[in-house]
């Protein structure tokens, strides 16, 4: 009896306070939905400066040319970025069965993550821009970033070293690679000389050529782990949990893993076809882009077969459905990547709008759904509900969104083909058929559709605000207890 | 140094009334005599010999030591108490002395068993295969050992079963003889060999994945050279080669390691395996690159290198993967016995003893809900005994003094006392297991041939390897050399050497999983060419359990319930199996019989409620009544089914009732049967029972040829007749009136009693009830076949045009290393395809 | 394109830590059981009582 007594002693302290830290989760789940709304607000806003050039005529920090980084930096640093905090803060405590490490700190990365966007509101529109893409911040805000990445880092490995079960789940392993893949990608290439902190100016520490193919090799890894591993994570937890059904196979998700992290790294230069960089570098981007076909396609199999024999759940679940199709959006990016890299197809399609459609494929189709599906299912959760305050709305959600992104990949695609048959079209003597101004003026039609589908994808976003604000009412905000009776409680491997 | 044994903690708990010696009471020494581990205070388990008390931790090791002495092995516990050896040479005395402590705890552990011939067997653990051709070594060099019978090795379980005449040699000797060969050899024991299969399965996983790895990242360097349009620039190209070159490195030196292992062990006893021209062509290559890379000229091989050892590793990794999948199946067929039994003394009090240490006619306790450990028979208690594990039979039976219970079923309501009949390895579960276990480790003829084929081959791939580098040296060396390393690497004998025991294991494995045992080496190569399924009706095609299928009643003062009631009441002291279906049909009735009486060969007879009836034949039942049998009567008798056994009940007013008792037929028994048409095979029903009844299950089942009334003779000579006609006949029977007919017929496949099945001549045992597993097991028998030949032929074709394009110089080594890799996963994965199970086993061949 | 000498050795040290992370995994048994952990996740209830 003495024994039985004394067991429970040591592990008495922390098992009567120990709850998750879902405060934190919160906090980005309800900053994912704000920052969806700013940066494709800002997306609608440039699609129709392109179908109507003078619309913000005159203002400078309404220029296109400022606008276009605020956007993808607010739809995929801060949108995206939100909901990999969120989701993974949180689906890191649940499989780990411990709260978050690291106390004040998981609040630090929200605060300064937000404060880095908020930064990158102000200054781009104003004209600060290192001029590489998908990292034109400037130094100071990149230091910020990659402090607030650290905490980030320490906070996550920290939950996943005192976990209380002996397995790590399969999706903590892509948050994991995604957390340290980034934070090494932004060292490497935000390495700059500062020359004044106001205005912001620094210059990239390498040049020409040389600072292309980093900028690409971030500029690939950047879509490779931000934008695919981080949200392969969501995928791993949420589906099965949405679903109510394991994973198809997590054999097949571990080799996904595996195989992604042992190729992923090098396929960076296919975005630099037909420049300067050495024919080789260029043909190794395109044969490593053409070899992720097979991981990429491996996990969107197992994504989708999960609802193998509960396909029915699909009709009645709107959440699942946004899960589920940007599963296949996920495909579809996935095939038609590669194919990009080819460097035959290439030459048709590099500086065309079919660029623009692929990336939108992914990043509406796949990675605002699986965000946006991951969110539904968090928010109830946050707010002490059952679930969100109206099926239906999430439903008008889902279709409203759907038209928009097929909408919009559909005008770029034949926008995109077409301006490329227009650009390399000859006459038999060898002058161009076309003048650039006619292949704008064939392009305009599609342009008008494009900005209808952003405005319908952006008009979702809006009832997903609402939706969220009626759920959250009269909501209760505590952290939830860790569940005493964890499987693997005592066999915590070090 | 410690011997296997159960472990302390199950022994741990009071032995119930051991007896206190009083020295118990003083000090205890700090150690067990036998294990070593240290000695609860206060233990009470301890000898008194003249050179002092010993000590032990639990009642296991008290038995097991007794053992020893009795073996007349008392020295051992003399040497490893000093920790030396001196009866052995000191050649290699570490080893000498770990392979005598393994064999002495074999003994004491009873994995030794001796045989009728004087001889002696054990199963052995090894580690460190990874071939078939291991397995051909160790049983070569076996053989050559002096004292040694027979070494058979399976390499599904890497278990090996050896046969030694312990005149001449000893299993010490037998372990050493295996541990100079580089393999690691020891007693089996189950959790140990979990333990070893889970570290080389993780060192086989992560050599794989560093060379995967490694693979990604070479290719990533040299496919630049390939495919770019200007080539690399000098300076870059050396950056490549040196990155390269580190990152061949681990894979030559640590991931290719079992390869060049293997080909040294191959070296060594003089024969050839598949991993000699495999390491050749990696060292060769590698060596070439290496001078490459530092001269700056020639022709750099990294690629070829990484990615021939990385898939040649998945390939194999799969392949061992499998096999110990298929291990594990027939593993799950013999559940652990317990370890210890509660030994009755003749005091009455229970000690707790190993199991294995029990004597025939020595008594043991059973708890409810415990293991039985032993064969024996039930001396005292009642109680309902499951044997699913090997009739198939989940529902519990009876069990009461005088009734057998077999080791590995399960004592579901309240205690038994056991007499031990058989313990240890010679419980019909164990033996049953050994059955299991040899035929996997028997290689058929066909693949024994193979594996030589297999050497054969190599010897000519070496030889033209080296024909052609030399042809071509004189006009380009750096060509021949490129060539050599094309040469060595692109044949590939996987089909013979790894895809054929694979293919066997995968497919043994999987009918396991089935719950069907394949007993002999050759059924699976015999299953694959029957024309001809023979059944005996009795227990395979019926549920075997009698049922009442008909009441009839002839007068209005006894109806149908009141008759069955009556009719329970009279046979309620009767075991004859129509006895038992008549007491099922009533069973909530309350009646006694009084003044019972049995009539041999008629029925019986007595009163119930005061009045007399008689049970049985229509005759004699009928004689109850004076007068003879009305119109009414007979037509009520002749009503009833002419396949069912007629039971009649009569008293002095004549006949009450007509009972018709038949055998159920089982559910799947019909589909079992079209399945077995439709892949082209003839039924044919062969049955000691009534014409008429056996009529009536091949009508139900639509079985065209069948005979009643056979006798076993009969059915001998109904199978030889089949044969005599060019028919391969499978029989399937239950194996307890037919096994003259299963020895005769080409593949005797026994149901649903895997314990009776050690003593027929079967060759595949089904464990479970279901007719389904015949279909089953048919198909896969002929899968398994198919597959075999697709992969030679595979293997044929892919070599045919291969070896002479890498001979004229058509191929890189990469495209060689490619190639042979991926037909290597190919038979291999084609192989693995046998594993698996399927829903619907009813493929036609 | 000096950068190589960054970029290509850059991507070794990575091999060596993937390789590491690997091997760390398969020793620490996180491949030993491939199916129990994608039901384990269901086992663990979130919803709000």
């Amino acid at each position: 009896m003495s024994a039985s007594l004394a067991m429970p002693a040591a592990a008495a302290a922390p098992a009567v306070a120990a709850t998750f830290n879902y405060k934190v989760v919160r906090q980005f789940t309800v900053m994912t939905i704000v920052w969806g709304i700013v940066g494709m607000l800002v997306g609608v806003i440039i699609a129709a400066q392109l179908l109507w050039p003078d619309l913000t005529y005159g203002i400078p920090w309404l220029s296109y040319g400022r606008l276009r980084p605020l956007h993808t930096n607010a739809v995929i640093f801060a949108f995206g970025g939100s909901a990999l905090f969120a989701t993974s803060y949180y689906c890191v405590q649940r499989t780990c069965q411990v709260r978050l490490f690291g106390g004040p700190l998981a609040g630090f990365t929200f605060w300064g993550w937000t404060a880095v966007i908020v930064l990158a509101a102000i200054t781009l529109p104003l004209g600060y821009t290192t001029g590489k893409e998908y990292a034109e911040l400037e130094w100071p805000i990149d230091l910020l970033i990659a402090v607030v990445w650290v905490s980030y880092a320490i906070v996550f490995f920290g939950t996943i070293f005192k976990r209380r079960t002996p397995h790590i789940y399969v999706a903590n392993w892509f948050y994991g690679a995604f957390i340290l893949a980034v934070a090494l990608l932004h060292i490497v290439n935000s390495a700059e000389v500062p020359v004044s902190f106001w205005p912001m100016k620094s210059y990239s520490a390498y040049a020409g050529v040389q600072d292309a193919m980093v900028q690409w090799w971030y500029g690939h890894n950047a879509v490779g782990f931000f934008l695919t591993a981080g949200f392969l994570g969501i995928m791993y937890y949420f589906v099965p949990k949405q679903a109510g059904r394991p994973i198809y196979s997590y054999r097949l998700s571990v080799v996904h893993f595996w195989a992604l992290i042992f190729t992923y790294m090098w396929a960076g230069p296919h975005h630099l076809h037909f420049t300067a960089l050495p024919d080789w570098t260029q043909s190794l981007g395109m044969i490593f882009s053409l070899i992720l076909l097979a991981p990429s396609w491996g996990g969107m199999i197992n994504g989708i077969m999960t609802l193998s024999g509960a396909w029915y759940k699909l009709r009645t679940d709107p959440i699942l459905k946004f899960l589920i199709v940007s599963l296949s959006f996920y495909g579809m990016s996935t095939f038609e990547g590669p194919m990009m890299s080819i460097k035959t197809v290439n030459s048709l399609s590099h500086y065309t709008d079919w660029t623009i459609g692929h990336v939108h494929s992914g990043a509406l189709g796949w990675v605002a759904f699986i965000s946006i599906g991951s969110i539904y299912y968090l928010l109830p959760r946050m707010f002490g509900k059952r679930e969100m305050w109206s099926t239906r709305l999430i439903t008008l959600h889902f279709w409203i969104a759907t038209i928009g992104v097929v909408l919009y990949i559909a005008s770029m695609w034949i926008a995109g083909v077409m301006q490329g048959l227009m650009w390399r079209a000859t006459n038999t003597d060898g002058t161009l058929t076309y003048a650039f101004a006619e292949g704008v003026k064939a392009t305009y039609p599609y342009y008008a559709i494009r900005l209808t589908g952003g405005t319908l994808f952006f008009s979702g976003m809006l009832l997903m605000a609402w939706n969220a604000i009626r759920t959250a009412a009269g909501g209760q905000c505590a952290d939830p207890p860790i569940p005493v009776t964890a499987t693997g409680d005592a066999t915590h491997a070090a | 140094m410690r011997a296997p044994m159960p472990s302390s903690t199950d022994l741990a708990s009071p032995a119930a009334t051991c007896p206190l010696p009083a020295a118990a009471r003083t000090a205890t020494p700090a150690v067990c005599y036998h294990c070593h581990q240290p000695v609860p205070a206060g233990s009470r388990w301890l000898d008194t010999h003249a050179d002092g008390d010993r000590h032990y931790c639990c009642a296991g090791c008290q038995g097991m030591a007794a053992l020893v002495a009795a073996a007349g092995l008392d020295a051992f516990y003399a040497r490893s108490r000093t920790g030396g050896s001196p009866a052995r040479p000191a050649t290699d005395s570490a080893a000498a002395r770990d392979a005598e402590a393994l064999a002495i705890a074999a003994r004491t552990a009873g994995a030794i068993v001796a045989r009728a011939d004087g001889s002696e067997e054990a199963s052995l653990l090894i580690e460190g295969l990874h071939c078939g051709a291991c397995v051909e070594l160790i049983e070569r060099w076996l053989a050559r050992q002096p004292g040694i019978v027979d070494a058979r090795l399976n390499m599904m379980t890497a278990r090996m079963q050896v046969r030694w005449d312990p005149a001449t040699t000893n299993l010490a000797t037998v372990l050493q003889a295996v541990t100079s060969l580089g393999f690691r050899a020891q007693p089996y024991d189950r959790a140990r060999r979990e333990a070893g299969a889970q570290r080389s399965d993780r060192a086989a996983l992560t050599r794989a994945a560093v060379a995967v790895l490694a693979m990604m990242q070479v290719m990533m360097f040299a496919v630049p050279a390939y495919i770019s349009h200007d080539g690399v620039a000098p300076e870059y190209q050396a950056l490549l080669a040196r990155v390269s070159l580190v990152l061949t490195l681990p894979v030559v030196v640590y991931c290719a390691w079992p390869l060049f292992a293997g080909a040294v062990r191959d070296v060594r006893a003089r024969r050839l395996g598949m991993d000699v021209p495999v390491t050749l062509g990696i060292a060769i290559a590698f060596a070439a690159s290496v001078h490459a890379t530092v001269t700056g000229r020639g022709a750099l091989y990294y690629d070829s290198v990484t990615m021939f050892v990385a898939l040649l590793l998945c390939a194999r990794y799969l392949e061992t993967r499998a096999r110990r999948r298929a291990g594990d199946a027939i593993e799950a067929i013999a559940p652990a016995l317990p370890g210890t039994a509660d030994r009755l003394r003749a005091d009455g009090s229970v000690a707790c003893v190993a199991a294995s240490t029990l004597a025939p006619g020595e008594h043991i306790r059973v708890a409810a809900g415990a293991t039985i450990p032993v064969d024996g028979v039930v001396v005292a208690g009642r109680a309902r005994v499951s044997e699913a594990v090997l009739t198939g039979e989940s529902w519990p039976q009876p069990k009461g003094p005088g009734d057998a219970v077999l080791a590995g079923s399960l004592n579901g309501t309240s205690p038994l006392t056991v007499e031990v009949r058989r313990a240890g390895e010679r419980t019909s579960l164990s033996a049953l297991a050994r059955l299991v276990d040899r035929a996997a480790a028997a290689r058929p003829a066909a693949a024994a041939w193979a594996s030589r084929v297999a050497a054969w081959f190599v010897a000519g791939q070496l030889a033209v390897a080296l024909a052609a580098t030399l042809w071509w040296w004189p006009r380009d060396a750096a060509l021949a050399v490129r060539i050599g390393i094309a040469v060595l690497i692109v044949s590939c004998p996987c089909a013979l050497a790894l895809a054929w025991p694979a293919a066997i294991a995968s497919a043994v494995g999987g009918l396991a999983r089935r719950g069907s045992l394949v007993v002999r080496d050759h059924a699976l190569d015999t299953l694959a060419r029957v024309t001809t399924v023979a059944f005996d009706k009795t227990g395979t095609l019926t549920q075997g359990r009698i049922a009442l299928r008909d009441v009839r009643t002839t007068r209005a003062d006894i109806d149908a319930p009141r008759a069955r009631a009556v009719a329970a009441a009279l046979e309620a002291g009767s075991d004859h199996p129509l006895a038992a279906a008549l007491r099922d049909a009533a069973p909530d009735a309350a009646l006694q019989a009084t003044n019972l009486a049995g009539v041999t060969g008629c029925g019986v007879e007595g009163d119930v409620d005061g009045r007399h009836y008689r049970l049985g034949k229509p005759g004699w039942a009928l004689g109850a009544c004076a007068r003879p049998a009305t119109a009414t009567e007979v037509a009520a008798l002749a009503d009833l089914d002419d396949d069912a056994t007629i039971v009649a009940l009569a008293d002095a007013d004549g006949l009450c009732a007509a009972f018709a008792l038949a055998d159920t037929l089982r559910p799947s028994a019909h589909a079992m049967v079209v399945q077995l048409k439709a892949a082209g095979l003839r039924v044919v029903l062969l049955s000691g029972d009534r014409e008429p009844a056996v009529a009536h299950v091949a009508h139900a089942l639509g079985i065209d040829a069948w005979r009643g009334d056979c006798m076993p003779d009969a059915k001998c000579d109904a199978i030889r007749a089949l044969q005599r006609g060019g028919d391969v006949v499978a029989m399937v029977g239950d194996g307890l009136n037919d096994g003259g007919a299963l020895a005769q017929a080409d593949a005797g496949i026994v149901f649903g009693r895997a314990a009776a099945a050690t003593q027929w001549a079967a060759d595949v045992v089904l464990l479970t009830p279901d007719p389904a597993a015949i279909a089953g097991l048919l198909a896969s028998a002929r899968r398994t076949r198919r597959v075999i030949r697709q992969n030679l032929g595979w293997a044929l074709a892919y070599n045919a045009v291969a070896v002479p394009l890498a001979i004229a110089g058509a191929l890189t080594p990469l495209v060689a290393a490619v190639g042979m890799s991926l037909s290597s996963v190919l038979v291999v994965a084609n192989a693995l395809r046998l594993l698996r199970t399927r829903a619907t086993p009813a493929g036609s061949a | 394109m000096d950068i190589l000498y960054l970029l290509i050795p850059l991507s070794l040290v990575l091999a060596v830590l993937i390789g590491a992370a690997f091997a760390w995994s398969v020793r620490n048994g996180q491949f030993d059981d491939l199916e129990g952990p994608a039901h384990r996740i269901l086992a663990d209830d979130d919803n709000v009582p």
